[in-house]
Order: C-alpha cells, then structure tokens, then sequence
C-alpha cells in the first residue's frame, strides 16, 4: 500500500447537502489517555457480559490491540454527566493484518486493500442506545472515508448481525460463518462495506440513518482529524 | 456562602455513583437566581449537575443565572427544568453554551413524545405522582417502561423518583437518578459537605 496525503480540506463523504445541524444529549469523540481507556473497557466489558458472561469477564481490562498506534477508540459521552454510554474499535491493517485475518483468509478482492475493522461495539443499554449507535457509526464512516480506506469489515454474531445487514454491509463469507476465538469462539458471519459505494447504496436505498449520516450536521460528533492522520501514518 | 439554599440531592444507583444537586427556588430566601447559582457554584465541583427549575422564572433572569453561573470557574453542568412551553419562551437556541443543558420536567402519560424527542432536551424527569400509579397499573407502567426505552434510545438521561415498588426497574430498564431519601438531604452545601464528604457516601438507594 503506497502512503497517503491528508488533504487540507476534508472532503464530505455524502451526495447530499447539509439541511440542518442537530444537538445531541451526548458527544462522540476519540478517547485519549488512560482514563478514556478504562471508560471504554468498562463499558465494552459490561455490554459484552450481557450476552456472553464469559467474553465480559476477558474484556473486563484492555486488550492489547487497544494499546496499537493506529487503533482508535471512539468514545459517546452524555453531556449531563458524562457517563460514557457506548464505544467502538477503529482498526485498520495500515501496520498489521486485520484481527479478523487472524481466523481466515479473506477472498482475493479485498487483497491489497485498505481494510478497516470495526471492533467491540458495546453500548450501556444493549439494544436500545440507538442514537448512540448510529452517532458512532456516523463518526466512524467518515473517519473510514477522510482516511481513504477501501473497505469497512466487521464481524458479527447472529444477534449483532442484524446492525450490518441493516447497514447494507455484503456478507464477505455467503452465509457461512468462522468460530472467532476473540469474541467467545462463536460463529460469526463476516461483513464488509465498501467505502465509496456506501453513500449510494443508503441514499439510492431509502435507508433510514441517511438524513441522521448525510443531511444533518452534528457539532456533537467531534473528531480529532489530527489524531486520526498521525495514527494511520497519513502525512499532511 | 450557602447558607440557607434549600437543596435537593440526586445519586446514581449505576457504578460509579455520581451525584447532583438540585436548587429549590422556593426556599431561595429572596436571592435572585443568578446569585444562588453563583454561589453554589463554588461548592458543587464534585457532583455532575446542577439542577434549577425555572418555569416560574422570568426569561430575562433566566438569561442572567446561565451568564453569572458561565462567569464561574465551576466545571459542573447547569441543568434548567422545566415544561416544554418554557422551553419555548426561552428561544429557539437557548443554550448556545458547553456548560448548559434542558431537562423536561413532569414527564407523565401525557406528555407528547414529541416533546421529548426536541432536539435541546438532554434530561427528563418523571413525575413522582405518575411513577408511583404506574407502580400499580400496568398500562401506565407500560407507558413509564416505553418512554424509558426512548429515553434510552436517545441518548437522554432520565431522573425518577422511589415511589414505585421494584425500587425503579422496570422490566430491564431503570432510572439513572434517583433523588436521596428526604431524611437524608441537608439544608445546605455546607452541612452535605461534612456528613456525605465522599462520593461513595452517597450509594443510597439500592444494590443494583
């Protein structure tokens, strides 16, 4: 993979223009430093324990991975008290294969590719927190598209399946699964999402989150661009 | 000083245990708002909010309290109460401020969803007397649970209070404040800071 250039301006990654600009009751941001860690890995631990006790109880300190130059942490934190309410792990294969490399081989179009694998997606109240999710989903898709990755892969137990299909990811293995030994060596179904596709395929799609992602602006979404850049090795 | 605002104390049943304080206005002994808040602000750094209600408050002096209390050096956030229709007469952007949030009060089987959905909401508070008959009829309670579930899905933070049996779940969700037993609020900032010194202090209301 050749290295990249930042652009000065960031570009939008939507077909549309803005309409209108949103408040949200909390704020998505990169976490940074230890006390951002442990948030995250308590939150993470407490989702993960609801439905696998076991996976809770491994997840309850911070992986290694979290620790990895170029992984990014995104954080949601409400404004009123800023008890954190959901996190997700950027992790793209610009220093190391992805994680999910590590229990198959993933089919030749995506050889070479700029991947990016979303991680330990843990919300407070399991599967309500909706507005926290897609905000975390908005911030990581940009973030995907102003670092000119190719491809967003992800894997996905059956219950957690449902969040990519709905995101119109294609499912890489046909419906066949993997045991993943890191997330409870449970069968999980692959997914990817091609980056430059994805805008058409929500917009041409009537997709629900598309005004949420396209037109409406979220000063509450605040991205540190610098980080992001230095940690994907992306010069300016 | 603080002597003599009458205070109303708030705690987290989730670890870690945070904490708020409320203002009653009604026993502010004459003060104006702006000059309660201020000088409450230099004794609540260790709780996470600070809750006013304001629907009896003009506009004006509204305006006035989130500019003395911005002038403070305080990093907790101020919470104005209050109905939809105050929130209304503030203006369309009444809180362009990091430090300033609204909290729709007296949520019951009433309230219009979309009311709560408004985008400068970030707290709600349930209506004591409304908790405490959904408590005891399940179509409220049905209602009390959905609206928990939207709270939830939004994002927003939900106050309720402990007059409901199950000490505040409902089904899988539960309030993520609760205010202390009455017994145990102090009349003042200064007194709370002698007998509840520490955050753990106030782990009062039940084992989750």
């Amino acid at each position: 993979m050749k290295p990249l250039t930042a652009s000065p301006f960031r570009e939008r990654p939507y077909s549309t223009a803005i309409e209108l600009q949103e408040n949200l009751p909390f704020r998505v941001r990169l976490a940074k430093g230890p006390q951002d860690l442990c948030k995250v890995v308590d939150i993470r631990s407490s989702a993960f324990a609801r439905h696998l006790p076991s996976q809770g109880k491994a997840l309850s300190t911070p992986e290694a991975d979290d620790e990895f130059p170029e992984v990014l942490l995104l954080l949601a934190e409400r404004k009123l008290d800023k008890r954190v309410l959901g996190s997700m792990r950027l992790q793209p294969n610009v220093r190391r294969p992805l994680r999910v490399e590590s229990v198959t081989r993933l089919p030749k179009p995506y050889d070479g590719c700029r991947l990016i694998e979303f991680m330990r997606l843990g919300i407070e109240n399991g599967t309500s927190g909706q507005m926290v999710v897609a905000a975390l989903a908005k911030a990581s898709y940009e973030i995907c598209y102003a670092t000119k990755m190719d491809f967003i892969v992800a894997v996905g137990r059956r219950s957690t399946s449902a969040i990519y299909r709905s995101m119109l990811f294609d499912d890489v293995l046909h419906g066949e699964t993997v045991l993943v030994p890191h997330a409870g060596n449970l069968p999980h179904s692959i997914y990817c999402l091609p980056i430059l596709e994805a805008d058409r395929r929500w917009r041409e799609g009537n997709h629900s989150l598309y005004d949420f992602m396209a037109r409406t602006e979220h000063p509450d979404i605040h991205v540190d661009y610098r980080h992001v850049f230095e940690a994907f090795g992306i010069t300016s | 000083m603080t002597n003599g605002l009458q205070l109303r104390h708030w705690s987290s049943p989730a670890e870690p245990r945070t904490r708020a304080v409320e203002l009653l206005l009604s026993n502010a002994q004459g003060k104006s708002l702006s000059i309660a808040v201020r000088q409450l602000a230099r004794d609540i750094e260790d709780t996470a909010f600070l809750i006013v209600r304001v629907d009896d408050v003009d506009g004006a002096e509204i305006h006035q309290a989130i500019d003395a209390f911005q002038r403070t050096a305080c990093s907790t956030r101020l919470c104005l109460a209050g109905t939809h229709s105050t929130l209304e007469r503030l203006g369309s952007n009444p809180f362009d401020s990091d430090r300033v949030g609204w909290m729709l009060d007296d949520i019951d089987v009433t309230t219009p969803w979309s009311e709560i959905v408004s985008e400068h909401i970030e707290a709600i508070r349930f209506c004591p007397d409304f908790v405490a008959r959904a408590g005891r009829n399940m179509r409220l309670g049905l209602v009390l649970e959905a609206t928990l579930l939207l709270a939830r899905d939004l994002g927003l933070c939900a106050l309720g209070s402990h007059d409901a049996p199950g000490g505040g779940v409902y089904g899988r969700l539960e309030f993520d404040y609760l205010p202390l037993a009455p017994a145990r609020s102090m009349p003042s900032v200064a007194r709370d800071r002698i007998l509840h010194g520490s955050r753990s202090a106030h782990a009062i209301t039940r084992d989750r």
